[in-house]
């Protein structure tokens, strides 16, 4: 019913959201809605938390104040937000009372962030301040016509970078400006089941060969279980991620690499075929209500994934997804190496980041909120997820110790981890994920394999990549 | 009642209306399946607040889960934030109602006037309104935004409020009603006994209009109800959200859709569905108020003055 | 309402219908407003960056020259997308439009609180929306969950794959189309028909007439303006199909890559930047519901059969 306007678009924002990214901010509005004691909020679950050291990181900013805008220390500053995030910020402003009152929360959709920013643009004004952003999203803003990011670098010290996990700002580099600063890592690992490992008397897998062999001794004497997922875009960057797939390797800022007849992404191909034919990679993906079925019933045996499922998806918690007891089943090894590969590669799933707008009248303020909710252990030793910055992981890491649902402690393994993300597969303004449904995924459905479907994916890419500016190499 | 009876009284009504009986069961049957088609997925919605995702993906989809889990998402809910849900909620019934009063105020005059009157410009008015609702909506996303921030209404209820008080859908309905179902003869008569435009309007078109009123009510009132784009483009702060919008913003940024974001926050797939009786529930109490009208309406004897 | 003015009575033909003019532009002045506001001034303005070249997202005027239309036209989905709305709108307008008028002819043979319930009923879906649309498809569309499974399974799906296909696309979205759309019209088409005279319907049935008939002879063709202005909106509508993509997008196992012009223009506007592409794009969708529009008007002259014949003087 195409009545008054937009009542057609109301699902503009998902599909924007699943595909991308953040919203930006509000000008001068009335809110400061104050940080006083949020009593119905639900905080994030604080479990036995240990004494932490008391010191927070020290904030020495650089020397030069590089700002050719007019800086203004009384400004108010906008940050946008999720839901998840909003106690992230109220928490800062707990600590900070003398300029709490200058900072206003806007909850967003953050999907909503590129389109948003261009609006602004047009209007000459409005912009929010700080972003909390994927560094997608962040690639996407910071494009010619959005230029939105400011550059960090001279207001982070190197102390500091130097204390996030190896390649975690990578994301956030930009022409050697640092764009953004990590929140969280969402390295991929390998969470097995314990327990059934030790059943079936087999051994964790430390190549892609193992987990290939592995998958065929399951498919022969234990049919029925399963080592992982092929079914969304989660599994490009499960196989090929970390296979070193040349998927969208920036060679400049305007050249990328797409080359999907190269062996790294056969290899990746071949496997996953074999291993969808045998049933022990479904097709369906991780958060389908099929798939989700068989980790009730403890048909998952191992499954490469992200550092996160370990809290949130197999969890251990009566209302988790995967595992809803903790049993000390969950096991967690490094990611798989292909045998020839000098180190071992991993993907990712998510991850996030805060960025600053250049616009921002008081970046001051706004660096200072950025560096807290980076590094502080206040915020990142009770976050949800995987903190980059390592000082700040390590108190994180006694939160996750003491779920029982792990086996061992998960902590060392997934620190260790996060080292290993193929920073080659870079961030880019086309959409890798939905090419990747479309073709491969949906090649799936239609009985093709994997690897027939790389040639058409591969086409289609170098289309949205050419689309969005880039110049294609080894086509 | 002896079943005789009762087939008589069918049989009676039956030629009243000019319906076999067979013909009114056939009736029966096909506008039951289309009941089926539209009403269980409804009957899915209110009972998914009552179960648990576990039990979501378990149990028959129109099991009955508990009242408790019920409750619980609606404490979740309001409980987010600083009463954001309660205050978006206020939000949306006041953008609505100030949007449907000012958009009926506008449209209902206007497509009287089209209908009854040749006037210059009616042409140009007929096409514009007819290509201003073929016109995508992508395309006026940029030039509503600069023209609200121009005036400086950006990111404020006006933002959202005036827009909408531009109903071309209003205007082009009114107008193919009165054109339809308002008998020549009565305006000719009316204007022979020295009526000026207005009091025709008042003392003839209004009242005639009760069916339309209650039309343009309920179409008024849904799109703006559920009006997710506008408050989108206009709004950034979110103590000025709409209930879609809110409700969005507040969903994107946990795992009850799709667990991909890592969160705590309690919200799951029954506070969804509970949300989405928050926006339903007002939608049907007007559509029932409403149809009072629609069916009341009826164009009676009006001629016979 | 409008305060009644004193009016005087004026024997003279010509003046009584300027006044009668000026009432009717008195009429339509704040709607005008409005309608230039909101309507004239962002098309035009649309129309205007179609040829302008944007830096920083910000509209150069007229300095693109015709370069948006040929960056939009020969990009590499235009002409998938368009396809894929002409493949939706060959299946959806008819059903669409069919389908409302028998139901509401059907809910308007008797009159009973049968039908009033059945509409209210049909009418309610059009209601849900945003994140619970997405969990109501999630849900439905799955023949392991969906209150409807037995016709799923019995159709030979088994999981959510199956189903959401983009083969089937143009079926799927016709059927999540018609469940939210069609009750509103139901409802307004069941206003329609109850403003016809009653004496009408009287007299069709003194004459025989029994309710088959009445609905086809009678009824129908009395409230054919409005079906004539469904068909136009759907037209054009289903030309700017969106929401519906972007929901099995959402519903699916994951998003998938564009599959409706609109969807294509958004992409222009919101992600690339590029403004005067999406206009041009909006300004192609415009046309084809335009074309749309004459092709039912022309057919169904509607404009001149209306009351404002007897209104000169």
């Amino acid at each position: 019913m195409s009545t008054a306007f937009f009542t057609r678009w109301r699902l503009v924002c998902l599909g924007l959201l699943l595909t991308l990214a953040a919203c930006a901010g509000a000008p001068a509005a009335p809110t400061a809605a104050p940080a006083a004691a949020a009593t119905a909020e639900p905080q994030v679950v604080v479990q036995t938390q240990v004494v932490v050291q008391t010191s927070e990181p020290v904030v020495v900013t650089a020397v030069p104040q590089p700002t050719a805008d007019p800086t203004d220390p009384n400004a108010e500053i906008t940050v946008w937000v999720d839901s998840t995030r909003e106690g992230a910020v109220k928490l800062y402003k707990e600590k900070h009372p003398d300029v709490a009152a200058k900072i206003n929360i806007s909850v967003v959709d953050r999907g909503q962030f590129p389109a948003k920013v261009l609006l602004f643009n047009n209007s000459g004004g409005g912009w929010p301040d700080v972003v909390f952003a994927e560094p997608e999203l962040v690639t996407q803003v910071a494009d010619a016509s959005r230029n939105f990011p400011a550059d960090l670098m001279p207001f982070i010290t190197t102390d500091i970078l130097s204390k996030f996990a190896p390649g975690a700002n990578d994301p956030c580099m930009f022409d050697g400006k640092l764009f953004c600063m990590r929140n969280d890592l969402a390295h991929n690992v390998l969470w097995y089941n314990a327990p059934l490992m030790k059943e079936f008397g087999y051994t964790v897998p430390t190549t892609w060969e193992e987990y290939e062999a592995l998958g065929e001794a399951v498919a022969k004497q234990h049919p029925g279980y399963v080592i992982g997922a092929f079914g969304d875009d989660q599994a490009m960057n499960v196989y090929f991620w970390a296979s070193g797939c040349p998927v969208s390797h920036l060679t400049s800022a305007t050249e990328v690499q797409i080359n999907l007849s190269d062996p790294r992404c056969t290899r990746a191909a071949a496997m996953v075929d074999k291993l969808i034919g045998l049933g022990v990679l479904t097709k369906v993906g991780p958060f389908d209500p099929a798939f989700v079925k068989l980790a009730n019933d403890n048909k998952l045996l191992m499954m490469p994934a992200a550092s996160w499922y370990g809290e949130y998806v197999f969890g251990g918690k009566p209302d988790s997804a995967y595992y809803k007891e903790a049993k000390g089943q969950l096991g967690v090894a490094l990611p798989p190496k292909w045998k020839d590969d000098p180190k071992p590669l991993t993907g990712a799933q998510g991850g996030a980041a805060w960025t600053m707008s250049r616009h921002t009248k008081n970046p001051k303020l706004a660096v200072d909120l950025i560096i807290w909710l980076t590094t502080s252990n206040d915020y990142q030793g009770t976050a949800p997820t995987f903190p980059a910055y390592l000082p700040a992981a390590d108190v994180w890491s006694k939160t996750v110790a003491a779920n029982k649902v792990y086996a061992q402690d998960p902590f060392p393994i997934l620190k260790e981890a996060a080292s290993l993300v193929d920073g080659a597969w870079s961030n880019v303004r086309y959409s890798k994920g939905p090419v990747f449904n479309t073709v491969v995924i949906g090649g799936l459905t239609e009985d093709k394999t994997v690897a027939s479907s790389l040639e058409e994916f591969q086409k289609q890419l170098t289309a949205e990549a050419e689309a969005q500016g880039y110049e294609v190499v080894n086509k | 009642m002896a079943r005789p009876g009762m087939f008589q009284r069918l049989q009676r009504a039956a030629r009243a209306d000019g319906i076999s009986i067979p013909g009114m069961g056939l009736r029966v049957l096909v506008l039951l399946l289309f009941a089926i088609f539209f009403g269980l997925p409804l009957i899915w919605i209110v009972l998914a607040p009552t179960k648990t995702d576990t039990q979501l993906l378990d149990w028959p989809p129109l099991a009955f889960g508990s009242l408790d889990r019920a409750l619980l998402a609606w404490k979740n809910l309001f409980g987010y934030g600083e009463n954001s849900v309660a205050i978006w909620s206020r939000n949306s019934v006041v953008y609505t109602i100030s949007s449907l009063l000012l958009s009926i105020a506008i449209s209902l005059p206007a497509g009287y006037a089209l209908a009854i009157s040749r006037f210059a410009g009616r042409q140009f008015l007929l096409w514009a309104t007819l290509i201003s609702m073929i016109l995508p909506g992508s395309a006026l996303v940029l030039p509503l935004f600069l023209e609200m921030s121009l005036v400086r209404l950006t990111n404020t209820p006006w933002s959202v409020i005036l827009p909408a008080g531009f109903f071309p859908f209003g205007v082009y309905l009114t107008y193919i009603f009165y054109a339809t179902s308002l008998p020549k003869d009565l305006l000719a008569a009316a204007r022979v006994d020295g009526c000026s435009e207005f009091q025709m309007f008042y003392y003839i078109g209004l009242p005639l209009a009760r069916t339309l009123f209650g039309l343009l009510i309920f179409i008024a009132f849904t799109s703006n109800w559920n009006n997710y784009f506008l408050p989108l483009v206009m709004l950034n702060d979110d103590r000025l959200y709409n209930l879609p919008l809110g409700i969005q913003a507040l969903i994107s940024g946990t795992s009850a859709l799709r667990p991909t974001f890592a969160t705590d926050l309690p919200i799951r797939r029954a506070e969804v569905a509970l949300a989405g009786l928050l926006l339903i529930v007002p939608v049907v109490i007007i559509f029932l108020f409403s149809q009072r009208y629609v069916v009341s309406g009826a164009l009676t004897g009006s001629t016979k003055e | 309402m409008v305060a009644t003015p004193n009016t005087t009575i004026v024997t003279r033909q010509p003046s009584k219908r300027r006044r009668g003019l000026q009432a009717a532009h008195l009429f339509v002045l704040p709607y005008t407003l409005f309608l230039l506001l909101f309507g004239i001034a962002p098309g035009l303005y649309a129309i205007t960056i179609s040829f302008a070249k944007f830096v920083e997202g910000r509209p150069q005027l007229f300095q693109a020259g015709l370069k948006n239309y040929t960056i939009a036209f020969t990009d590499f989905r235009f002409l998938k997308t368009f396809g894929n709305a002409f493949s939706f709108l060959a299946i959806a307008l008819p059903v669409g439009v069919i389908g409302v008028v028998v139901i509401a002819l059907l809910l308007h043979a008797r009159d009973d609180w049968f039908a009033n319930v059945m509409r209210t009923i049909y009418f309610v879906p059009g209601a849900v929306a945003g994140p619970t649309l997405v969990l109501l498809a999630i849900f439905t569309l799955d023949p392991a969950l969906s209150p409807f499974r037995f016709l799923l399974t019995a159709m030979g799906f088994e999981t959510i794959s199956d189903v959401i296909r983009p083969k089937y696309f143009p079926v799927l979205f016709t059927i999540i189309g018609f469940f939210g759309g069609a009750g509103g019209w139901i409802a307004i088409f069941y206003g329609a028909l109850n403003s016809i005279s009653h004496e009408v319907l009287e007299a069709a049935r003194m004459d025989g007439c029994n309710a088959w008939q009445s609905a086809w002879h009678i009824k129908q063709p009395l409230i054919r303006p409005y079906i004539a202005y469904m068909a136009i909106l759907t037209f054009a509508g289903n030309i700017q199909l969106y929401a519906e993509p972007a929901l099995i997008g959402a519903a699916g196992s994951s998003p998938i890559s564009l599959w409706s012009p609109n969807q294509l223009a958004y992409e222009f506007a919101f992600r690339i930047g590029n403004f005067g592409a999406s206009a041009a794009i909006s300004l192609v969708m415009l046309l084809i519901g335009l074309i749309g529009a004459i092709l039912v008007l022309t057919t169904t002259s509607i404009f001149q059969s209306d009351a404002s014949n007897s209104a000169e003087g």
